[in-house]
């Protein structure tokens, strides 16, 4: 064993009914290792050493495996993740695949079920007829939505979306993204919106926690952070996106590469990349520090004003 | 028609490539039930009919969605893919030509190949002038070579250098133009001791070795991450003008596009639907296509979470298998149904050329811009 990831480390945060959280990160930052583990289903070999996770007042971690699948998975929380549109099992119908969960947690029948189902199948925009076809025959764009719908079919207060939207097409992008704010309004929907893309974010996520080397470095209210950004990694990772409109300004650029997680550097996992880097941050690691109302930024320079 | 392309390209030294009339199709394998019935050959219609023209010197950008056909023309210029019809016209260097003439191939005005209807040998001279940079970084690399190996491959292939001191120094070299230092030591790694953004830019300095003048980068930055995809973006810039470049910018991201390219020709369903001046295009679509992907883009703009994005295109991307009649777009088409009493159903019956538009260089395929028409066989480009 050459050593331990600590793929994600002391992450807390709450949200609220009917809001989005969104969770920005480049590769290897930790916010898929997140996703999973709010599930109580860390990536192997990774385990979670520590913490507590409440959802609608159950503490998920405190349930034996067999009691979580029945009680937490699908009824409290489901998950829309990396290439869901692969998630289909290829020898079964849409419509059962939907309707399944029913049978199995509420005991529904076959056809009850499937009712159920196409009533589904056309909240998240699509034709009714495609409960008797095969995932073979569906589009990329149509699959997430039904993949969508399947996350949805017991109604759970909390959908977890991993990057939903980042193997489509943009004109596809925009749709299920419009679908997502339609369905949070409708059924009243908490989502943690999961990209790299600060833009897809920015189409959701009434709050928004990026992640930098498995912890968060910055949180907030999404005006706050995209508009007032404090930590420097925020600010860097905003003005290298380039823009649809508005003046060309020369792109800014994060120099070096992403911490090794199996030796992190000392300090502030960001000092060797960050501009502003002076002796505290090469020495000890900042805390989450308020920096506005709900705004929380992981750096020394915050605490200085 | 493709000596139209060339009439102009020989007035005007400055246009490196003029493509002319592209098609790539692949035949659809036929079932029994196909032979049984004598079914006709059906072809996929990656591209199907394309021209364009590249100014030596300017980052030439083909954008569209997945199946647009913009990789397929990217590869065809190096003759790695077969083309069913077209010509690419194509100005190589001083010494590439001297090469092909003293092989004894034949050139049109002794500075233009037409790069389709090279021989083998032949495209190996030019594929000298012309390389690519793949999409992604992690496959495109051989994992069982180091650097060096895999920077030194094009020069003997290309019988470049002779001394393996003088191939060792333009590696060390050209690893330094693209900013992986200490050359010496990267040059000795394998790909995988490397991050996704330092092999993008070996991808990208083995693309340069052998000195080109047209260089195809095909999603050079998609698969890396936004803090990394700026500082390629900003290297591929630099080495544009540091060497003389011109770029072939393969992408599906306009914000990107907007950023680096000069011109754009926009793709859909393998035929140019806009060509123009990047900026413009993007700012001012006219296309009701090139509007719709210009509106799907989302910003990182928190205020647009209050609204749904609107996208004016229904429907979903035909098979390239069965194009739509006439314009492929009118199934999607909104503007269409906006205007169907002045359109009636030309754009179901007759596919439109590209026009101009007389206020900029803007090229559009579309009815509505064109103030009269009447269904008759015309030509189209």
């Amino acid at each position: 064993m050459r050593g331990i990831v600590k793929a994600v480390d002391n992450v807390s945060f709450s949200l609220e009914k009917e809001t989005v959280l969104g969770i920005a990160g480049e590769s290897g930052s930790g916010k898929s290792t997140l996703a999973w583990s709010i599930m109580g289903l860390p990536p192997p070999p990774g385990r979670i050493i520590g913490g507590r996770i409440f959802i609608d007042g159950i503490d998920v971690l405190s349930l034996k495996e067999e009691e979580r699948r029945r009680k937490i998975l699908w009824q409290k929380v489901s998950m829309v993740f990396q290439g869901a549109i692969n998630a289909f099992n290829p020898v079964y119908t849409i419509g059962y695949q939907i309707a399944e969960p029913l049978m199995l947690h509420r005991g529904y029948s076959k056809k009850e079920a499937l009712q159920k189902a196409v009533e589904l199948v056309k909240s998240v925009g699509l034709n009714p007829d495609v409960i008797h076809r095969y995932p073979h025959e569906l589009s990329g764009g149509m699959k997430q939505r039904a993949v969508i719908a399947m996350a949805l079919v017991l109604d759970p207060p909390l959908l977890i979306a991993d990057e939903p939207t980042t193997a489509l097409d943009v004109v596809v992008q925009a749709q299920i993204l419009n679908l997502l704010k339609k369905l949070k309004f409708e059924r009243k929907l908490s989502v943690i919106l999961i990209t790299h893309d600060l833009s897809v974010i920015a189409e959701l996520a009434d709050y928004v926690a990026v992640m930098y080397a498995g912890r968060i470095v910055e949180y907030g209210p999404i005006e706050e952070v995209y508009n007032n950004p404090r930590h420097p990694y925020t600010q860097l990772l905003l003005s290298s996106i380039p823009r649809l409109r508005g003046t060309i300004d020369k792109l800014r650029f994060i120099p070096g590469e992403p911490p090794d997680l199996i030796n992190p550097p000392k300090g502030c996992k960001f000092h060797p990349r960050c501009p502003f880097v002076f002796d505290e941050c090469r020495v000890s690691e900042p805390d989450l520090i308020t920096v506005g109302e709900n705004h929380l930024a992981r750096c020394w320079l915050a605490s200085k004003r | 028609m493709d000596n139209e392309l060339l009439t102009i390209m020989l007035k005007d030294p400055s246009i490196i490539l003029g493509v002319n009339n592209l098609k790539v199709w692949y035949p659809i394998r036929k079932g029994l039930m196909d032979y049984i019935y004598r079914r006709k050959q059906r072809f996929a219609k990656a591209v199907d009919g394309i021209s364009f023209a590249v100014r030596r010197g300017e980052t030439f950008c083909l954008a569209g969605e997945s199946g647009c056909g913009k990789t397929t023309t990217g590869k065809s210029l190096l003759g790695l893919t077969p083309i069913t019809e077209g010509n690419a016209f194509f100005r190589p260097r001083k010494e590439v030509i001297n090469e092909l003439q003293k092989a004894g191939l034949s050139t049109i005005n002794s500075d233009i190949v037409d790069i389709f209807r090279l021989s083998w040998k032949g495209l190996k001279y030019v594929k000298r002038d012309i390389t690519i940079i793949y999409q992604d970084p992690y496959g495109s690399l051989n994992p069982s070579a180091t650097i060096k190996d895999i920077l030194e491959e094009p020069l003997l292939i290309h019988s470049l250098l002779k001394d393996e001191e003088e191939r060792k120094e333009i590696i060390y070299q050209v690893l330094e133009q693209v900013k992986l230092t200490p050359a010496a030591d990267i040059a000795t790694r394998y790909p995988h001791q490397l991050s996704g953004g330092q092999r993008q830019r070996v991808a990208i300095a083995r693309a340069i070795i052998t000195r080109p003048s047209l260089v195809v980068a095909d999603e050079p930055v998609s698969m890396l991450d936004a803090s990394i995809r700026a500082e390629i973006l900003e290297l591929m810039l630099d080495l544009k003008r540091n060497l003389n470049l011109t770029y072939i910018f393969i992408t599906h991201d306009l914000a990107v596009a907007r950023y680096i390219c000069d011109r754009i020709a926009i793709m859909y369903l393998g035929k140019i639907v806009e060509i123009g001046d990047a900026r413009r295009v993007i700012e001012n679509p006219m296309h009701p296509y090139t509007q719709a992907l210009v509106a799907a883009i989302p910003e990182p703009e928190p205020k647009n979470r209050l609204k749904l994005r609107e996208v004016p295109i229904k429907g979903e991307v035909p098979s390239a298998v069965n194009i739509p009649t006439g314009c492929r777009f009118h199934p999607r088409c909104v503007a269409r149904d906006k205007n169907l009493e002045r359109l009636g159903d030309i754009c179901v019956k007759q596919e439109p050329g590209l026009t101009t538009l007389n206020n900029d260089e803007r090229l559009v395929a579309c009815w509505l811009y064109r103030n009269s028409y009447k269904l008759s066989p015309e030509k189209s480009s």
